[in-house]
């Protein structure tokens, strides 16, 4: 069995280069195993009944399973993922419906791409194996995850939006409630939960199965740049703006300290990306500049 | 194919068991004194069964056992005014060119303020939005972003050519209480704030040190305050002290955890002012009731099978019955004689009061082998929580060596 994480070497070039050959080999080894490959696309923060359309839209879904034997082998997660990440209705919904789509596709060798806070979700699975029944089997039906800008090291957004408000106890939330999963993302918090209860950041043991992120570095928008327009020109301008409170390294959501900071890096966005577009955190989901190329050639 | 391992291993093994200890406590364990016997709710259904996994770490992986907290360092702070306040004028005072400023809606009312309404005065002078604002964001652009601020919540920037000090901002329109917000990122104001340790145990000590500095050396403040909040709602106030290195200092009894079914994580809020700057800090911590520990018993199984197999039971003590989770972190003896990480495990079962047995970690040859090492081993990083709501029971940076063994570390 093929196991990217035997893989030492961080250099950005060499680790590609690495990458590809693991993928190769796993097709050949793959095959003559006769794996039974899956795709499964998990969302990020946010309460999702169809995520398909609301969140990845079919260009994406549909662009990335033709690199599937079996195009038929796909699922798109729809979980609420505004709770914690321990949360039922998150990674008990997410172990749910990937414990069907395995056991009813009779799946043996599972992709798994996750968005944003989606690789927090799946990082706990894969940290806590002895917390659900149901986690052991999907650990050992996993190929790798791929985690599209994750949120690993949470967001000083999430501590910006929560700024000033305190819970009290007469009164509640002092300026209203904010989602479990924004609270969980505040760059504190997700020091804790680094340290303690998800493994694969710098100095914790490595996660058991590989988790290789793309990692988003810019928001470029201009009005004449057609480029700024996919995914979305008003969602583009909107993760501009907020990166006045992130590094000069981010994609408008999360810096990229936060998207590098568990597992591997699987590639910077201007190094595979067409043009040497970058990703912002709304590009990262879309069929932007070859992103669903790249994924599908990867299964 | 670990169970599978597992399995034969089982079938063919001749137990027998070789008690020793656990290693003592080192400075930065934790580890309960004494237990609660406050069950936690789960607020789920837990596995029944007991349950391992073990996987192996990549060799040269660099672990670092030792536990650190978080130091929040904070060049922002936030207020709230009301709309009189507002429409009056209300003074922020920068330290550096270009502070980010957002307003949000907060009362009953939730009515936005549109950048383009703000008067702004500086050095006495009246200036329009568009002479002193830049990177302006209304309300409808936050709204775009993935960032879910309050609805109706907008942001600028004071124009840079502007300088830092006091600022005056109006707002003629405002007809609500607004939450200001301000950050400088460049500032070499900097509050910074970290607990003692991230993890404790209720009924223990729980210490917090604030410091406010500038350009990196401790300053006087007029005030430093703060409050504990847990996730249940209570709270509880902070009463700092000035240390001689001019740092600040609280500390209280920990409080009892609250009953989340989960790690909800307690936050300090500290409000600090040292002449005009202003500064606010927060961090997180974990709050357990010490409802079980390990009692000091261990036991390696010697396997009779093929290849290399480390189990060890460690002895359980607790006050409640719960499903407890233990994870350790293998290291063994490599050609070189450095001790070198191997491999990762985690065990849970449920424990019964009065009948609590013993947790075993197994490392079995499939994750052990690929390492090349042999004996001494080490197990690290061990940690012993209740599954009921994740709470950290223990923590112990070094827990076990294979008995008898002199440890090249």
């Amino acid at each position: 069995m093929l196991n990217r994480r035997r893989i030492t070497n961080h250099v950005l070039g060499r680790t590609t280069v690495f990458r590809s050959l693991m993928t190769l080999f796993f097709c050949l080894a793959a095959s003559t195993a006769m794996a039974n490959t899956g795709v499964a696309f998990v969302h990020g923060t946010g309460k999702q009944t169809n995520a398909l359309d609301d969140y990845w839209q079919s260009a994406f879904v549909n662009s990335v399973r033709q690199g599937l034997p079996n195009q038929a082998n796909y699922t798109v997660i729809n979980c609420d993922f505004g709770q914690y990440m321990w949360d039922g209705r998150a990674a008990g919904c997410l172990a749910g419906q990937l414990t069907s789509f395995i056991n009813t596709r009779g799946i043996t060798d599972l992709v798994v791409i996750t968005h944003s806070n989606g690789g927090n979700v799946m990082r706990w699975i894969m940290s806590n194996p002895t917390w659900d029944s149901r986690y052991p089997n999907i650990i050992s039906k996993i190929r790798w995850v791929n985690a599209l800008a994750p949120s690993s090291k949470g967001t000083p957004l999430a501590d910006a939006v929560m700024a000033g408000n305190i819970f009290e106890a007469a009164l509640g939330w002092l300026l209203g409630y904010q989602s479990d999963a924004v609270r969980m993302q505040q760059v504190s918090w997700m020091v804790f939960y680094n340290a303690n209860y998800l493994l694969g950041t710098a100095g914790r043991p490595a996660l058991p199965k590989g988790f290789w992120s793309v990692v988003g570095t810019d928001v470029e928008t201009a009005i004449w740049d057609p480029n700024s327009y996919c995914g979305g020109y008003h969602l583009n301008l909107g993760l501009e703006i907020t990166q006045a409170w992130l590094d000069s390294c981010s994609d408008g959501f999360l810096n990229c300290s936060s998207q590098n900071g568990a597992g591997r890096v699987w590639f910077y966005d201007t190094s595979r990306m067409a043009g040497g577009e970058p990703l912002s955190h709304n590009q990262s989901r879309r069929a932007c500049f070859g992103l669903d190329v790249i994924l599908r050639n990867d299964l | 194919m670990i169970r599978s391992i597992l399995t034969l291993a089982v079938l063919t093994l001749s137990l027998q068991a070789h008690a020793n200890g656990l290693l003592p406590a080192g400075t930065n364990d934790l580890v309960a004194d004494t237990l609660s016997n406050v069950a936690i709710d789960p607020g789920r259904a837990m596995p029944t069964e007991e349950l391992h996994y073990a996987w192996p770490l990549d060799k040269g992986i660099a672990l670092d056992v030792a536990a650190a907290p978080y130091q929040a360092e904070s060049r922002e702070f936030w207020a709230d005014h009301d709309a009189d306040a507002l429409q009056r004028g209300i003074r922020i005072h920068t330290t550096t060119p270009a502070a980010l400023v957002r307003l949000s809606p907060i009362g009953t009312v939730r009515a936005p303020l549109q950048p383009a309404d703000l008067v702004i005065e500086r050095n006495g002078r009246l200036l329009t939005n568009s002479s002193a604002l830049v990177s302006v964001a209304r309300p409808q652009d936050l709204a775009e972003g993935t960032a879910p601020f309050p609805e109706g919540s907008s942001a600028f920037r004071f124009d840079a050519t502007l300088g830092a000090g006091e600022f005056i901002l109006r707002a003629p329109t405002a007809s609500d209480r607004y939450l200001v917000h301000v950050y400088e990122p460049a500032s070499n104001d900097v509050l910074k704030l970290a607990a003692a340790t991230d993890a404790h145990l209720a009924g223990g000590n729980l210490k917090l040190k604030a410091d406010f500095q500038r350009s990196g050396r401790s300053v006087a403040v007029d005030r430093m305050a703060g409050v504990l909040t847990a996730p249940d709602g209570r709270s509880f106030e902070l009463r700092f002290t000035r240390q001689r290195d001019g740092s600040h200092q609280a500390s209280l009894p920990t409080p009892p955890a609250a009953a989340m079914g989960g790690p909800v994580l307690w936050e300090v809020h500290t409000f600090s002012s040292a002449g005009e700057v202003l500064r606010d800090a927060k961090t997180a911590i974990a709050v357990t009731n010490p409802v079980a520990r390990l009692n000091g018993q261990t036991e390696q199984l010697a396997l009779r099978a093929h290849g290399t197999n480390v189990v060890v039971r460690f002895g359980i003590e607790s006050a409640v019955s719960s499903r407890l989770q233990l994870t350790g972190t293998l290291w063994g003896t490599a050609a070189s004689g450095a001790l070198v990480p191997v491999a990762t495990a985690q065990t849970a079962n449920r424990v019964d009061v009065g009948n609590e047995g013993m947790l075993e970690l197994r490392f079995m040859t499939g994750v052990v082998d690929p390492a090349g090492v042999r004996a001494p081993f080490e197990i690290r990083d061990l940690r012993l929580l209740n599954q009921a709501d994740m709470g950290l029971l223990e923590r112990r940076e070094r827990a076990w060596t294979s008995a008898g063994a002199s440890i090249d570390r």
